[in-house]
């Protein structure tokens, strides 16, 4: 897995490829946590070479999701493929990330406040 | 009746034979010296001869078979014997010797006494001290010549016992000479006495026990042999002047005994000397050479017992530091980060440790690459001006395990070239040697750590099957069959059963976010929890919301679970359940023999850590007819995956997916759980290995049963129900 960052203002693009798996959730952890503590809580996530997520890749998101809502911050992922949303889905966390199909939608989302 | 004592009672009579000759001898030879020898006593000169045989042999015999029974095997032993009997001999030889002088004193005065004045002793008096000075000569030859067989015998051949034997026949033979009635020529004499030269000079080179001694014993070894020689000799040249003296009317030419006796006892002690000298400087080479071989077997079995490091460095240091010869020298071991040990013959400071260490940085910048570093005049290295003081030869040796350097050895001596290739091969193979084995060492220590992690896994893995139900019972309502593997030892999967009557069934399937042995610790928390709430009958809802708060408390923020909880009421047919985040339901309706993911909603547990989860819990409710079937399953079934290789570009990676998991179902809708558990479990076996890996496959196939054997990609777990 390979993680291109990207400043864009007081966001962050991260662009992931490849599979988030056990042990390269460690890298993303480690990208996350070095954004939080730039004070950067508003993330943009290309997933659209990431081409698989397992349940410790989703553990990776799921840890800075409170932290960062009680920033006022966000995450947005956008360009998910299919099977990589399935997982989401399934897990239900569809219903509290936020996913957006294209990045302008996704930056949309993101200044929404 | 042949024992023990009998044996020895009958060589007691050769030493009895060879007494009582000696006594008729001698008794007759003083009744002829008397003053009544006009008187024509004694015997006739046949007889003497045929007594003064039986002297010789009887003690030559007894003193043979007396050391025969004795088994010696120390050498040093046997010549300190032989000379103590020299001593004694020789002592006793002058003591009498110089008795009538004293006796003479003690009556007369010192100054009365001179050459005169002994002519005056009884002559019987002094003829019996030299017949006794005869007995102790013949005595201490034969003890001489009795244990110098002992000592050719060393390590014996055929070849040793024919020599020995034909010298013995030849010794027993000799007295014949001395007959005095019928003379032999003396041509004859010669003859014989060269032949038995010959072969004592054969029997002389038998000194194979000199490769059996060390060098210490060497030492004492010639320092004994150079006093029997000289005993020897004494001996020999006292008897021959006595003899001369004619007082014993012995002729010597035809004592062809006694001349073969003094000379092999000679010839032999002679020769042993020169052999054992010579020997010296091989047996040094040797002796040295064996210390190193057991200087090697000592590090070996140092290292072998329980390691420790110290006891090698050390043995390592006194080893190169002998066989050098150097004056002073020192290990140093390196411990990461700490100021190392230091084995020196010195008490040496650190300082000038590490002042030798920075002058070898500077003066070889690339010593990683070297396997040593000898300087052999410091002085013309002005790297070394410091530290150097009075040191002019250095020998450097790196000491390194696994690549990576572990000690520093340096040699020194006060004068240049003080070290050959000899030396610096030497030490450069213990050093080897050292290395190899600690490396060896640590191998194996690691190889222990590995397999002790490997057997408590074990442990854990079968603690762990534990915890999930050894089987489900089949029961009115319906048929169950479950399987679960993990990816690794332990696994996150599980599942779980409670039935409180035969009305109610409650059935839980879950999945712990990651995999091994994190996963495993997580999965056991949680079965302590649900089984906790199973027992409480709770609604599929309540349950996801009691469960949802234990894991908040329990997990750490990047670890969730998915599970379905159901709850199966035989009265009513139906099932309630609720999802929480786990994969769908695969369900059979048996009436539109159609199989179908459900689809509801539910998020996994330990997301939401607030109250707002209770919102994504659904409950959800079917009505179940016979023949309806129910799949659960983890998502290691889903995602197990086939990786086609490629070459140049990266591996085609393939999920096995819903859509097959589906159609497999369907294709044996009509088996029992357990069959249609098999299906699904060969093929996603079929899937994941396809066509590439058949000798996998066959191999695996073979004992399905018993030893499945996925390529794991992530645990994996499938219950199969289908109700009556």
């Amino acid at each position: 897995m390979e993680i291109f960052k990207q400043k864009q203002g007081d966001s962050l693009l991260i662009s992931v490829e490849g599979e988030l798996d056990a042990s390269s959730s460690i890298d993303m952890d480690k990208a996350i946590e070095a954004t939080i503590n730039e004070g950067i809580y508003k993330l943009l996530i290309n997933c659209e070479k990431l081409s698989y997520i397992s349940s410790a890749g989703v553990g990776v998101f799921v840890s800075y999701v409170e932290d960062i809502k009680n920033k006022n911050g966000k995450i947005v992922f956008y360009k998910m493929q299919a099977n990589v949303l399935s997982v989401l889905q399934i897990l239900g966390l569809d219903k509290i990330l936020s996913i957006a199909e294209t990045e302008e939608e996704a930056k949309l989302i993101l200044n929404e406040g | 009746m042949l024992n023990k004592d009998t044996f020895r009672q009958s060589y007691f009579l050769y030493l009895l034979m060879g007494l009582i000759s000696f006594f008729i001898i001698s008794a007759d030879f003083l009744l002829k010296l008397s003053p009544l020898s006009s008187i024509q006593i004694g015997l006739p000169d046949f007889w003497i001869s045929i007594f003064l045989v039986w002297f010789f042999i009887g003690h030559f015999l007894y003193l043979t078979e007396f050391f025969e029974g004795k088994e010696i095997y120390n050498i040093e032993f046997l010549l300190r014997t032989v000379f103590i009997t020299g001593v004694v001999a020789v002592a006793a030889y002058f003591g009498l010797e110089y008795l009538p002088w004293l006796l003479l004193i003690l009556k007369e005065g010192f100054e009365n006494v001179d050459e005169q004045a002994i002519q005056t002793i009884n002559p019987v008096f002094r003829h019996s001290i030299q017949l006794l000075h005869l007995y102790f000569f013949v005595v201490y030859y034969l003890i001489a010549l009795v244990l110098f067989k002992k000592l050719i015998y060393v390590k014996k051949t055929k070849q040793e016992i024919i020599l020995w034997n034909i010298f013995k026949g030849l010794l027993l033979a000799a007295p014949i000479f001395g007959f005095t009635n019928f003379r032999i020529p003396e041509y004859i004499i010669y003859g014989y006495l060269s032949i038995s030269f010959t072969l004592i000079l054969f029997l002389s080179v038998r000194i194979k026990w000199i490769a059996v001694l060390n060098m210490s014993e060497k030492w004492k070894i010639i320092v004994l042999l150079v006093f029997i020689n000289c005993v020897s000799v004494v001996l020999a040249v006292k008897q021959w002047q006595m003899i001369q003296d004619n007082l014993l009317n012995l002729e010597i030419i035809r004592n062809v005994f006694l001349i073969i006796v003094v000379g092999m006892v000679n010839l032999y002690g002679v020769v042993a000397l020169l052999g054992l000298i010579f020997n010296l400087p091989i047996a040094a080479v040797m002796e040295e050479r064996s210390e190193q071989i057991n200087s090697f077997q000592e590090i070996n079995q140092i290292i072998q017992g329980k390691f420790k490091s110290e006891k090698v460095f050390e043995k390592l240091f006194n080893i190169g530091f002998s066989n050098t010869k150097a004056e002073v020298g020192w290990i140093e071991i390196l411990n990461e980060g700490e100021e190392g040990d230091i084995y020196s013959n010195i008490d040496i400071d650190y300082s000038v440790v590490d002042g030798f260490n920075q002058a070898l940085i500077e003066y070889a910048p690339a010593m990683a690459n070297y396997n040593y570093i000898h300087i052999m005049n410091l002085k013309k290295e002005p790297k070394f001006d410091l530290v150097r003081s009075n040191f002019r030869s250095m020998l450097y040796f790196p000491i390194t395990a696994n690549k990576k350097l572990i000690g520093r050895y340096y040699l020194l001596k006060t004068y240049k070239n003080g070290f050959d290739t000899y030396m610096i091969r030497l030490v450069k193979t213990f050093i080897d040697q050292t290395s190899l084995a600690i490396e060896n060492s640590e191998l194996l220590e690691r190889s222990f750590e590995t397999e002790r992690v490997k057997e408590e896994l074990a442990i854990a893995k079968s603690v762990q099957k534990r915890l999930l139900p050894q089987s489900i019972p089949n029961n009115a309502i319906f048929d169950i069959s479950c399987y679960s593997e993990s990816a690794q030892d332990v696994g996150g999967d599980f599942y779980d059963y409670n039935s409180s009557d035969d009305k109610r069934f409650s059935l839980i399937i879950g999945d712990v976010s990651g995999k091994g042995t994190t996963a495993a610790f997580h999965m056991a928390e949680m079965k302590g929890i649900f089984e906790a709430l199973i027992q409480l009958n709770l609604t599929s809802g309540d349950f996801l919301i009691r469960a949802n708060n234990a894991v908040n408390k329990c997990l750490e923020s990047n670890a969730f679970i998915t599970l379905s909880y159901f709850q199966i009421y035989s009265k009513s047919r139906k099932i309630t359940y609720s999802r929480a985040g786990h994969c769908p339901i695969l369900y059979f309706n048996a009436k539109k023999e159609e199989f179908k993911y459900l689809d509801d909603d539910g998020i996994a547990l330990g997301i939401i850590k607030d109250d707002s989860f209770k919102d994504h819990v659904q409950v959800n409710e079917i009505k179940f007819a016979a023949g309806d079937c129910m799949i659960l399953y983890t998502d290691g079934i889903i995602e197990n995956r086939h990786v086609r290789k490629n070459d140049n570009k990266s591996d085609e990676i393939e999920e096995y997916g819903y859509e097959r998991l589906l159609k497999c179902a369907l294709k044996h809708k009509a088996g029992s759980p357990e069959k249609m558990s098999r299906a699904i479990l060969d093929d996603l076996e079929k899937f994941v290995f396809k066509n590439e890996d058949k000798k996998v496959k066959s191999k695996k196939t073979k004992n399905v049963e018993s030893e499945r054997r996925i390529a794991l990609f992530d645990d994996i777990t499938l219950v199969v129900l289908k109700f009556k």
